[in-house]
């Protein structure tokens, strides 16, 4: 009970100090601004709302969370160079709490233009298409496509900005989410995560859940790790697996923030 | 007049306040002209305009880099050399490393691809030269006026995944390139001369 | 090195750091005293031509602050230690020296290391002068950034807190660095430290609320609460009273008060007074300066 209040403490006042740190608007808005570009090209409006949302949020995830990477690449070392992270050692208090609710608090705040560009094209969706549920399709498709991803982007890029510097956290991030993601091993071929439920492409759940049919899931180098998407149950796998990995490198951020 | 050896010895402590993202750079250059020279033909040129932009990135992320380590600007301030002229030698050690990794990465292309790779080279290096100058003045711009190396690197990758995904898709090369060299010197203008003003730059000091 | 302050204002948002500002000094040591937020770092940062006055004029050497011109020439001569200074983590204590020299304009390499090695020699970091400034304490770094002043031998000084986190050894060492430029030189030196201006500077200036309260020989400073000081002993609790705690010591089987008033409780015996008191003295008259200029204001 004690840790989730901390953990609810530490949301706040990282959500507030995010909020107020030009570096997370500055980043955010123009890659929104970015996604809605590419989210109204594929409104085409001829098929459901639903498959609409699902195809939109796929397309999200082009930009999205290198964008959200970017921009909390430094949020667990801030606290180190401020002296703030010696200062918190010395309390009782729950460090995996405090680890995630400084990253949760951030990510929040970071993806609230990301909501806002959802509501705008949830409306478009619904004015294209005549369904008055377009804007809730949207909603779900961001819960269940977007935000995974930028989860596991925020995680990867925080614990990477913690091991190596910043900056170069940074950078790596872009690289490392187009192989992990959309790395066409046909054209040439490398070893990539590619096509398996490990990684939070959006494809198994938007099969699963809007009905969009899916580029790589499925075609994964290894088969036992890429069953072919078959709805929910795939679907829940994915981010299953996805919700595994982040919490994977939540962990080893939090052990390297102890030393 | 400042002697030759003052020069010399300055320009060593510079390049020295860059840091490591300096010496890296060069590296990353060869690295990638090797890579995409290893290349089937196909996927190399799908591959060469993103590596191109990459090259780029990375060079405008070295300014980042640069510019996030510049420390104790209120005595800086306080000194003979000011603020901008300072700032803009920092920039042209990181120029140079630029030139030099274009360079190793052309001359990776052309042992590894021959002929073909040579003529892409000459190209590549122009491009790769210009978008880094755009990238590198969204850096300094945003750094210059809104005191955070953070939000000049989101402010960076956000523009350059503009840039990468449609700008550099969709315009020829003939205007790109010169509009990209034109923007960037511009930003870099007006970034270095946002610098003159000392409550700017405390304001960055106190962040 | 004649300085001269005119009506010297500055206004950040909101609320205004400096008002009405004049003070001349010539060469020798000044201190510059007052609370936390008086404005001392902002009068030094205009001093030094790092900040821009809203209004008011800064002549330092006939070099007028205002124009370019006067700030470039200011700068050759200037050494300037911010309150605070991040320095460069990588450096060793000899390369920040160097590099600062090289900055401040001074060329010839023999003649910057001679320099460096001096100032090291004086700031007692000859031993640690090849170490990286990362691992510097406190302190040391306090030292790093005292020499880095006094690089290219300035005609102005300006240190702000200098003595902050020293040592009572280094603390001592260093006022009699500064008391052996002091002759040549003028030096600006603010602090919280009473025994700092007392031992080093012959003039003394006082800021309360961006306004110069004192303005005088250090001494003179005693003179505020002469006549006003108290002692109080006590075996219960703090006294209540219209007066300002100048100390507070115990004595073993109690407490005993220094106090300024004009209105002497009862069992408050008469003392002679110190620099510390006069400065206690100076800040209740200001404040209760201030408090009528408001109510008059109402
Ligand atoms: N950049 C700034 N922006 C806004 N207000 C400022 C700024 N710098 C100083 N101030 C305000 O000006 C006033 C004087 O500040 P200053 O730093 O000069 O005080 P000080 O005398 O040096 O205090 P201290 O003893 O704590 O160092 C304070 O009220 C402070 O809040
Ligand atoms: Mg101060």
């Amino acid at each position: 009970m004690k840790g989730i209040a901390v953990a609810a403490a530490v949301v706040r006042y990282e959500a507030r100090m995010a909020a107020r740190s030009r570096a997370v608007w500055i980043g955010m808005v123009p890659v929104s601004l970015l996604g809605a570009v590419f989210g109204f090209a594929t409104l085409t409006g001829q098929e459901s709302a639903r498959l609409n949302a699902g195809a939109m949020a796929e397309t999200l995830l082009v930009i999205v969370p290198i964008g959200v990477a970017a921009v909390l690449a430094d949020r667990l070392r801030r606290s180190r160079t401020t002296g703030l992270g010696e200062l918190l050692d010395t309390m009782p208090l729950n460090g995996a709490a405090c680890t995630v609710g400084a990253l949760g608090g951030a990510l929040a705040v970071a993806l609230a233009p990301v909501l806002a560009l959802v509501a705008v094209l949830g409306a478009v969706i619904a004015v294209r298409t005549g369904d008055p549920v377009a804007p809730v399709w949207a909603l779900l498709a961001f819960l269940l496509v977007v935000l995974p991803a930028c989860v596991w982007t925020a995680a990867l890029a925080a614990l990477l900005g913690l091991a190596l510097s910043v900056t170069l956290a940074r950078f790596l991030v872009i690289p490392l989410w187009y192989w992990a993601v959309y790395w066409n091993y046909t054209l040439w071929w490398v070893p990539t995560p590619v096509g398996t439920v490990l990684v939070p492409s959006g494809e198994y759940p938007a099969q699963a859940w809007f009905g969009t049919t899916p580029v790589w899931a499925g075609y994964g180098q290894l088969d036992w790790l890429s069953p072919a998407p078959a709805g929910a149950a795939t679907g829940l796998a994915n981010l299953a697996c996805v919700l595994l990995g982040t919490a994977l490198m939540v962990g080893c951020a939090r052990l390297m923030r102890k030393r | 007049m400042t002697s030759l050896s003052a020069t010399i010895a300055l320009l060593w402590h510079e390049s020295r306040r860059c840091g490591l993202a300096v010496w890296a750079l060069p590296v990353a250059g060869a690295a990638v002209g090797g890579a995409v020279s290893g290349l089937p033909s196909v996927a190399r040129s799908a591959l060469l305009l993103a590596s191109y932009s990459a090259l780029a990135c990375l060079a405008a992320l070295c300014v980042v880099a640069v510019l996030g380590r510049a420390r104790m600007l209120e005595l800086h301030l306080s000194l003979p050399v000011p603020v901008p002229v300072l700032v803009a030698r920092r920039l042209a050690v990181v120029a140079v490393s630029t030139a030099v990794a274009g360079a190793a990465g052309s001359l990776a292309l052309v042992f590894g691809a021959g002929t073909e790779g040579a003529l892409g080279a000459a190209a590549g290096a122009g491009t790769v030269l210009c978008t880094a100058a755009l990238l590198s003045g969204v850096a300094l711009w945003t750094w210059a006026r809104w005191h955070s190396a953070a939000a000049a690197s989101g402010a960076l990758i956000a523009v350059w995944l503009g840039y990468a995904l449609f700008w550099a898709a969709n315009i020829p090369p003939g205007v790109n390139r010169p509009v990209c060299a034109v923007m960037g010197a511009l930003l870099i203008w007006r970034g270095l001369r946002s610098l003159t003003d000392p409550d700017r730059v405390l304001a960055k000091e106190e962040r | 090195m004649d300085v001269t302050i005119t009506g010297l204002t500055k206004a950040f948002k909101g609320n205004t750091a400096l008002n009405a500002v004049d003070l001349e000094f010539g060469g020798g040591m000044i201190g510059l005293l007052g609370p936390n937020g008086a404005g001392k770092t902002t009068l030094m940062r205009l001093l030094t031509g790092i900040l821009r006055p809203s209004s008011g004029r800064i002549t330092v050497g006939g070099h007028d602050l205002g124009n370019r011109a006067g700030r470039a020439s200011v700068k050759r001569m200037l050494g300037y230690l911010p309150q605070h200074l991040d320095l460069y983590p990588d450096l060793s204590a000899r390369e920040f020296l160097d590099y600062i020299g090289l900055l401040k304009g001074v060329d010839d390499k023999r003649a910057r290391r001679a320099q460096v090695d001096a100032l090291l020699g004086q700031v007692s970091l000859a031993d640690s002068a090849k170490q990286r400034l990362g691992g510097f304490s406190g302190g040391m770094k306090r030292r790093v950034g005292i020499a880095q002043a006094l690089m290219g031998d300035p005609r102005l000084v300006v240190v702000d807190e200098p003595t902050a986190s020293l040592d009572p050894e280094e603390r001592m060492r260093f006022r009699s660095l500064l008391a052996s430029l002091g002759g040549q030189r003028t030096v600006v030196l603010s602090t919280h430290m009473l025994d700092d201006v007392a031992q080093t500077c012959s003039r003394a200036a006082v800021l309360a609320a961006g306004r110069v309260v004192y303005d005088g020989s250090t001494p003179g400073l005693t003179a505020f609460a002469e006549g006003r000081t108290y002692r109080i002993d006590t075996g219960g609790p703090q006294p209540a009273g219209d007066f300002s705690i100048a100390n507070a010591a115990a004595t073993g089987d109690g407490m005993r008060y220094r106090v300024i008033t004009d209105t002497p409780p009862p069992k408050a015996v008469p003392v002679s007074a110190t620099l510390e008191d006069g400065y206690v003295a100076l800040m209740r008259d200001a404040r209760a300066a201030r408090e009528e200029a408001a109510d008059g204001g109402r």
